[in-house]
């Protein structure tokens, strides 16, 4: 499998995540683990993994998926992310559909790596700051703003121990996308 | 007119709905007839047997009453919602689902819903997580307007 095809099947594992799994919510906070992403994601690893020694059914420690797919910075950042659906927007957003995958699979890089999350991360911002003033902070905002960007995802909801946080999703809380680096 | 199985058949139909046709329960997004019948289609011909009432599969589904109330839902995620709840009720597959079904649908979800939360407070009353927690279940919906100038209402679902 080259790294056009690994990116075009994990775009489409991602559109599968997003578009059917129910429990994957845009406003509730989840932290993100390895060990709960599907099995087809391991499985794409596990094909594609660059230590895979020409065995595509050898299983893979636990933990290691990702790093097979993405270079170590991406898998940290992604693991930061505040949500399984952000999660997989932002691996959407870095990966090909499969009607794009006429692409040249040689100038890959065989990992997926930060220049194209920030690119992704990129076309994210671009389609809510239209909307909405991403530099308001949360003390400045009137109720309706509020609500408006907890339904979109903008801010999210941790619920701890009965208590309810915002945590204002890190995908449009900074501005400056070199901090993803 | 086979009614049997038709309340936890609409409920399996309502999931598979929600699944495949995703709608933010925080967004406030009134709907018409046709943008649910769709997904009702099957299960009306199936009533009737035939091909005869899958052109209206509200009316063979639902009692008048019902399809008014159901109709005045603030967007199609509650109405598949409700319609999840169905099964609940022991009316018995006799007939459309009556008014009193859906109420006690409805009254099912507020249980599930508002347990915890002060209905009676407005917004400028909350704090931002309570009001965020609000939206996030779908207590007060946002209907969206040009730029910033969205709005908040409360779910009539839940003004019982």
């Amino acid at each position: 499998m080259d790294a056009l095809k690994m990116r075009s099947k994990l775009h489409d594992i991602a559109v599968q995540a997003l578009l059917f799994d129910i429990n994957i919510l845009v406003n509730n906070y989840v932290r993100v683990q390895e060990s709960s992403l599907s099995a087809d994601i391991k499985r794409l690893a596990a094909r594609y993994g660059v230590d895979n020694r020409g065995d595509a059914n050898q299983s893979l420690p636990a933990g290691t998926a990702l790093g097979q797919l993405f270079e170590p910075d991406v898998v940290e950042y992604l693991l930061s992310l505040p949500s399984y659906y952000w999660f997989w927007q932002v691996v959407l957003g870095a990966t090909v559909p499969a009607a794009d995958k006429q692409g040249n699979a040689a100038v890959l890089p065989r990992r997926i790596g930060m220049d194209e999350v920030v690119k992704a991360v990129d076309v994210l911002r671009r389609q809510y700051s239209g909307k909405y003033d991403l530099s308001l902070p949360l003390t400045a905002l009137a109720p309706a703003q509020v609500g408006s960007r907890v339904a979109q995802g903008l801010l999210l909801v941790h619920r701890v121990d009965g208590a309810m946080v915002i945590v204002p999703n890190p995908i449009f809380a900074s501005p400056d996308l070199s901090l993803l680096h | 007119m086979n009614y049997q199985n038709l309340r936890s058949s609409l409920a399996w139909s309502a999931s598979r709905e929600l699944l495949h046709h995703p709608v933010s329960r925080s967004v406030y997004k009134p709907f018409e007839r046709g943008d649910v019948e769709h997904g009702l289609r099957t299960l009306a011909c199936s009533v009737t047997g035939s091909g005869i009432g899958c052109s209206s599969p509200l009316s063979v589904l639902f009692s008048q009453e019902s399809i008014r109330l159901l109709l005045a839902l603030p967007s199609t995620y509650w109405f598949w919602r409700v319609c999840c709840e169905l099964h609940r009720t022991q009316q018995g597959d006799t007939g459309p689902i009556a008014l009193v079904e859906v109420e006690a649908a409805a009254d099912y979800l507020h249980q599930s819903f508002c347990s915890g939360h002060d209905l009676s407070l407005a917004p400028l009353e909350m704090t931002q997580a309570e009001l965020a927690s609000r939206v996030e279940l779908g207590l007060l919906l946002v209907q969206y307007g040009v730029g910033e100038r969205d709005q908040l209402r409360l779910n009539r679902l839940f003004c019982r």
